[in-house]
């Protein structure tokens, strides 16, 4: 065997997978078509924002890499919805792309236990029903115990710029081809997804006079819970709008657009619309926010968030040469659309091994998710599990009340995607349980149970928990316009930091402290509402489904929920109940069969 | 999402939702007679009885109760269960369905004391089409049952409920999911929009209050002294000699009952013993019980001949002043007389518009199942919990209209967090 575990692309899925587990003690070898390449930030130069900044914590309270990378290298920082409840807000990033994808390499390569290799992967070797290896595009056979496949929007890419279109998953950067038809030769499904990105333009080329500028937040508060806190220049954003000249000429292009022309038949996410769907899909708006964001600090590029298009270059340049401030804007990169080729996710069970051959594993936007916070959770999940399944020892599946990261997988492998799957908080309905600020009281135990996190991590939890409970009591022992401090700070309007001038000691704790335990008090009565369901709710989950079960042999069951069972196959009852359509006599009948089984 | 959790707690009237002398509830989970014991009298003798004891106390200030207790393994659900037996009144089902959600009880779903019982071995049904048949039968209405108009018409509300709510939901959830800078929409909190729906899903949910009314006729009892003519009037109510009519006072002993049409409504007719003051101990019983058909009416047709008597009467009650073809005096009252005819037809009048607006309805509709009830109670409580925390947090807020989707859901089909983000994308222009 040359190494335990193979992980196939270097994106942001990949490198956590490839960290998690080479840090977990199995011999990894990280293959990725390019290592020019490796943590590349595709499209927007951005890391965090709401439930993907959660899910960046999480990731980093498992012990996960993403939430350093973007500590290091980010140029703007800001809380996003502070004022919408806890619950929801979140940090978001501007991150400088080269230093980002520098470090993401650098990090690799420092990795003991894990090699890097330029290569592309173009089948796998199996034994019986296991996988064993892969073979490579130069001809290498690589054997391994577990695979990884993290193929993002390469396998079978091609992108499109109005008629023109290339073999290519990013623009100027080859497709992956050999893979696919492989996967779909051995019986795999796959199925096409599109997505598209904004043209960059100079910054020199701008007139800012004509722009809003938006500054980031201070302090920083850093997404690592191993970070401590920095201070840092930060770089602002711009804001410019798009105006009715700029929609007409989009209308009067639209034909010209592959997507409308029929070219492109990959399903894109509807939460992040091209220019020309928003103008098409919204007529009565007579403009359209576009934020300017910073590329980097060493490079004059600059992101035109949402105007992500695959118009014809001659129409993008009409068009941005239409807005405010953007008169004589010089494009360096055009936008483009990418279709590729996914995994519908139904095919693998909530560890993301494949349901069809042991040993392999999916994570990234090859399961049809979008966003590297999406792929990097997902990364970090799938190299825990091959881990574990090279230990010979149980997966981690976390739970929808656990971690986003729980709802996000739950959700690919029991229901599937139509479209780019991007995580929202709506989508969770534990959602005051899983704040960001709290992921490491969720997680960070077991990251350290797998040999994930590190002890020291463990014990930095120990002392923030000490911490809260120490700014509690001192809250409890003191009062406030004639009110015990604790029961004072329950009020809405209330806020921590406008106590210490009357209880002075808080100021011995971080704001971000202090910050913490005050939505801690205020949620309090609420999250013991949410726990009653969330008890219930685990109850379910552990009525197990052997993954054994015959469901051929239930002949009460609706053949219409038998199919959807026999597909999905789902660990749990809880599991089977979010099946969509299946039926709840389907769950009863389901109920007394494992009864039956049970007792035999 | 409906759950089929198998172990928590639930409960359910046993016996037909209608006044009666006895009426059982069953309730089967983990823990259960330890909660009910909260709210029993004496307490520790429920606590601490052995399995199949029937326990006699007091249930609060609601009722005497007498509860059958089962411990795990034995009853019917064969899980820790019991049976609590109370007096069959309408208010006291509603303050002990009432205290049981309290005490962390849900309303069971239909079959579901049948589907426990299999699952811990207590039923030997080798078919589990049984089983589907019966959870079936309580399942949310479905559009394919929308055949009865009174379940077509209630579907399409609770689906409009549900549409509205989304409508109401979704810029919320645009708020929560998208940064503030990224919506150029202007947002308040839908203060008014939330209050008027919580209106109408609270006027729906207290048809249910009154659907005995209608599914078995409403209580009419003819009160009033002895030899009023109410034996009289009942005859010819019911149109056939079912009263004994005699001029002798005290006649009627025991109160008699019976069905009958009164201009169209149906009515469970009773006549009553004279009420006065009496030795004579089977009377005394007689005029006790009639009081207590008195208490539990649904209208009360008081008559006499007697115009003072008449005036001390309860203003909601219909006062007739009786055998009007003897007396002189003059009254405010409907002047009846049996003999001669006069005063019946309007008094039947007047008896069938006072039921008219006896019987809540919503545009017709009515709520006929206790589940429904329920469902439609939570969400309209959930929207209320929405509006206080709307201060607190929006996040509060949204997860609790999130809850009342979730309620009216389990009475129609649910909503998926993919039609609340479809409602998103659909109405806002967002995204990068
Ligand atoms: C044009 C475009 C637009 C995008 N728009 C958005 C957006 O609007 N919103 C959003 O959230 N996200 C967007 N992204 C997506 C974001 O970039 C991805 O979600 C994220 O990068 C996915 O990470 P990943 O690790 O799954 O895959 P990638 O980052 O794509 O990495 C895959 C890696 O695997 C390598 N690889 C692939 N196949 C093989 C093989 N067979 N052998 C060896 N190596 C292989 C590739 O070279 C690549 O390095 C966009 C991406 C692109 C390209
Ligand atoms: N004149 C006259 N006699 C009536 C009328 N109604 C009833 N009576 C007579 O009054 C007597 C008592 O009538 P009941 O109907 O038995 O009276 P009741 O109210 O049922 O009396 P109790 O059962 O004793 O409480 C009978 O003799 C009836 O015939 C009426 O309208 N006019
Ligand atoms: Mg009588």
């Amino acid at each position: 065997m040359d190494y335990d575990v193979i992980v196939v692309g270097g994106g942001h899925a990949g490198i956590e997978a490839s960290l998690a587990c080479s840090r977990m003690g199995s011999r990894t070898l990280l293959i990725t078509q390019s290592l020019d390449t490796i943590g590349r930030l595709s499209c927007n130069p951005a890391i965090g924002g709401l439930a993907k900044g959660n899910l960046v914590r999480e990731v980093d309270a498992l012990g996960g890499q993403m939430g350093h990378l973007i500590d290091s290298t980010m140029v703007q920082f800001r809380i996003l919805n502070r004022r919408r409840g806890p619950a929801v807000q979140a940090p978001r990033a501007q991150a400088d792309k080269f230093s980002y994808s520098r470090l993401a390499k650098e990090t690799l390569e420092a990795q003991k236990d894990l090699d890097l290799f330029m290569d592309t992967v173009t089948a796998l070797i199996v034994e019986g029903s296991s996988v064993i290896g892969v073979r490579t595009r130069r001809g290498h056979s690589i054997s391994a115990k577990a695979v990884v496949v993290t193929t993002g929007t390469f396998m079978d890419g091609k992108i499109f710029i109005g008629d023109y279109d290339a073999p290519e998953g990013r623009l100027g950067e080859e497709g992956a081809f050999g893979l696919g038809d492989w996967l779909r030769g051995f019986g795999f499904r796959t199925a096409r997804l599109k997505t598209g990105t904004p043209a960059r333009v100079d910054r020199q080329s701008l007139d800012f006079s004509r722009l809003e500028r938006q500054d980031g937040d201070v302090p920083i508060f850093p997404f690592s819970f191993d970070s401590p806190a920095f201070e840092r220049a930060q770089m602002p954003c711009w804001i410019a709008y798009t105006n009715l000249a700029t929609h007409k000429i989009i209308r009067d292009n639209i034909s010209r657009s592959p997507l409308y022309g029929g070219k492109i038949v990959g399903k894109g996410p509807r939460y992040c619309p091209s220019i020309e769907d928003k103008v098409i899909r919204f007529p009565d708006r007579d403009r359209h926010q576009i934020f300017i964001e910073p590329e980097g600090s060493g490079t004059s590029e600059v992101y035109l968030n949402g105007l992500s298009s695959s118009l014809p270059e001659d129409v993008q340049n009409a068009f941005i040469h239409s807005i405010e401030g953007l008169e004589n804007a010089r494009v360096m990169r055009p936008a483009y659309a990418v279709e590729y080729d996914f995994l519908p996710p139904t095919q693998l069970y909530p560890s993301l091994a494949s349901k069809l051959l042991k040993g392999l594993y999916f994570a990234g936007q090859t399961n049809g998710t979008s966003g590297y916070e999406e792929a990097a959770c997902q990364g970090l999940m799938a190299g825990i599990n091959a881990a574990l399944y090279f230990r010979g020892e149980q997966p981690l599946i976390l739970g929808r009340n656990q971690a986003y990261i729980g709802v996000l997988i739950d959700d690919l492998v029991t229901k599937g995607t139509e479209e780019p799957y991007r995580m929202f908080t709506s989508r969770a309905e534990y959602r005051l349980n899983l704040r960001q600020d709290t992921a490491d009281q969720r997680l960070t135990q077991i990251g350290y149970q797998i040999g994930l996190a590190s002890r020291s991590r463990v014990d930095a939890l120990e002392m923030k928990l000490k911490s809260i409970e120490e700014i509690k009591a001192i809250l409890k022992s003191r009062s406030v316009n004639n009110a015990n401090a604790l029961e004072y700070l329950k009020r809405p309007e209330c806020d921590i930091e406008n106590l210490i001038n009357d209880i002075p000691e808080l100021g011995n704790y971080s704001q971000e402290l202090r910050y913490q335990t005050e939505q801690d008090i205020k949620y309090d009565g609420y999250i013991k509402r949410q726990d009653i369901e969330v008890q219930r709710f685990v109850r379910l989950e552990g009525l197990r489904i052997p993954e054994s079960f015959d469901y051929d042999s239930a002949p009460s069951l609706s053949s219409e929920s038998r199919e959807k069972l026999k597909r999905i196959r789902p660990a749990s009852i809880g599991q089977a109940q979010r099946i969509s359509g299946i039926r709840t006599s389907d769950i009863a009948v389901l109920l007394i069969l494992l009864r039956r089984d049970d007792e035999d | 999402m409906k759950s089929f959790d198998t172990n928590d707690m639930i409960y359910a009237l046993a016996t037909p939702r209608a006044r009666g002398a006895l009426a059982v509830f069953r309730a089967s989970g983990e823990g259960c007679i330890e909660a009910l014991s909260k709210v029993f009298s004496p307490a520790g003798k429920l606590r601490d009885c052995p399995t199949n004891t029937c326990i006699y106390g007091r249930l609060l200030d609601i009722d005497q109760v007498v509860v059958n207790v089962y411990r795990n393994g034995h009853g019917y659900t064969g899980q820790e269960a019991f049976e609590l037996m109370c007096h069959g009144s309408l208010s006291a089902f509603d303050m002990i369905s009432a205290k049981l959600e309290e005490l962390g009880f849900r309303a069971a779903m239909g079959g579901e004391f049948t589907m426990r019982a299999f699952l811990s071995g207590k039923m030997d049904l080798t078919q589990s089409e049984a089983v589907q048949d019966i959870v079936n039968s309580d399942s949310p209405i479905s559009q394919k049952q929308a055949f009865s108009k009174l379940q077509g018409s209630l579907f399409k509300a609770i689906e409009a409920f549900k549409s509205t709510l989304l409508d109401i939901l979704a810029p919320i959830e645009l708020q929560l999911d998208y940064a503030q800078d990224d919506i150029e929409d202007e947002f308040g909190f839908p203060y008014s929009r939330l209050e008027a729906l919580i209106k109408d899903i609270d006027a729906l949910a207290a048809t249910y209050r009154t659907s005995p009314l209608v599914q078995e006729g409403a209580r009419v009892v003819l009160a009033g002294p002895v030899n009023a003519g109410k034996s009289t009037l009942f005859n010819l109510l019911l149109k056939s000699d079912r009263a004994i009519v005699s001029p002798i006072k005290g006649t009627t002993r025991d109160y008699l009952e019976a069905p009958c049409l009164i201009d169209g409504h149906k009515v469970r007719l009773f006549d009553t013993a004279g009420l006065r003051q009496s030795e004579d101990d089977l009377e005394k019983q007689g005029i006790q019980r009639s009081r207590l058909v008195i208490e539990d009416a649904d209208l009360v047709v008081y008559l006499s001949p007697d115009i003072q008597d008449l005036e001390s009467q309860c203003e909601s009650w219909i006062r007739v002043q009786s055998r009007c073809d003897e007396s002189v005096s003059d009254g405010p009252f409907l002047k009846l007389s049996c003999i001669t005819g006069q005063g019946l037809e309007e008094l039947c009048h007047v008896i069938s518009s006072r039921l008219g607006s006896l019987v809540e309805t919503c545009d017709g509709m009515m709520i006929q199942s206790a589940r429904q009830a329920q469902g439609l109670h939570e969400a309209s409580l959930c929207l209320k919990r929405a509006i206080e925390t709307s201060e607190i947090g929006l996040d509060l807020s949204a997860g609790h209209i999130g809850n009342a989707l979730r309620c009216l859901g389990e009475l129609v089909g649910e909503t998926s967090s993919d039609e609340m983000l479809e409602r998103i994308f659909s109405s806002f222009c967002v995204g990068k």
